[in-house]
């Protein structure tokens, strides 16, 4: 369901921070909005990771970050993620995952998330719905806004090393990662950095971005 | 199976060998990859000595 737009300042917008309750889907007649997700951050080593809600070729506002490890097992339930997007109803945009890896990084930094629900409407953490970068082409900068503005024009596949990557079942690694799908589906994908494949000499911003719009 | 086994094996030995290029290990044959874990001996992880024992089956 997507909601009828109201008038919101778009220089009023605020960071919302995310919360971790239960919590279903917004969009129920008022001018409230939603957006839902799961994330699962398995690794003794995990680093920091962002998400933004970005108006193509406007601006781009900070939704919710973790950092560290939040979970202490492949098999630990996936968390919800519950932000407060009423600020932006009426708008139409993308979203922008960023990891900020460190130059020291080690391999046990698998974050994973999916069940991406705006206000209703759902992104499919597949292949076709996300769009990402090469190695080459991340910023060395400790900056996730300068990672989230990165071009991304790269279809995300089952990669192997340092890069955002869509997979089904567990991640490749021992000690990271989930061990599947929140939904327990063997076969469902999900998004996940690949935290493999050695280090580099500076910190590197990694970003995945929705590859269509979504209407709030 | 077998490629999955392979690759996630692979991918383990990069993991647990920094000390080695990872994409090199990410190109070994499986008779290389085998080599290479017959190699470490027991100075690897019980995950990695399982998945090469899959392998072998």
């Amino acid at each position: 369901m997507r909601l009828s737009a109201t008038s919101t300042s778009i220089s009023s917008k605020t960071i919302v921070a995310a919360s971790g309750g239960s919590g279903g889907g917004g969009g129920g007649g008022g001018a409230s909005a939603e957006l839902t997700f799961r994330y699962h951050m398995f690794g003794s080593e995990m680093e920091s990771f962002y998400l933004y809600w970005e108006v193509v070729g406007n601006n781009r506002v900070l939704l919710w970050s973790k950092s560290g490890q939040q979970h202490t097992s492949d098999t630990d339930e996936w968390d919800l993620a519950t932000v407060d997007v009423t600020n932006y109803v009426g708008e139409s945009g993308k979203l922008i995952l960023v990891g900020i890896i460190g130059a020291d990084a080690d391999f046990k930094t698998d974050a994973a998330f999916c069940d991406f629900n705006l206000n209703g409407t759902v992104s499919n953490t597949t292949s076709n719905n996300w769009r990402t970068h090469s190695l080459s082409n991340a910023p060395s900068t400790n900056s996730s806004s300068y990672a989230a503005a990165t071009s991304t024009t790269l279809t995300p596949g089952e990669a192997t090393s340092r890069s955002w990557s869509i997979r089904s079942g567990s991640t490749p690694s021992s000690s990271t990662g989930p061990d599947k799908h929140y939904n327990n589906s063997s076969s469902s994908t999900y998004i996940y950095y690949e935290g493999s494949g050695g280090s580099t000499n500076t910190s590197k911003g990694f970003a995945i971005r929705s590859r269509f719009e979504y209407t709030i | 199976m077998e490629t999955d086994i392979l690759s996630t094996l692979k991918h383990q030995l990069g993991d647990e060998n920094p000390q080695d290029d990872f994409q090199t290990i990410q190109d070994m044959t499986v008779e290389e990859t085998l080599a290479y874990v017959q190699a470490e001996g027991t100075n690897t992880t019980e995950n990695i000595l399982n998945l090469a024992e899959q392998l072998k089956e």
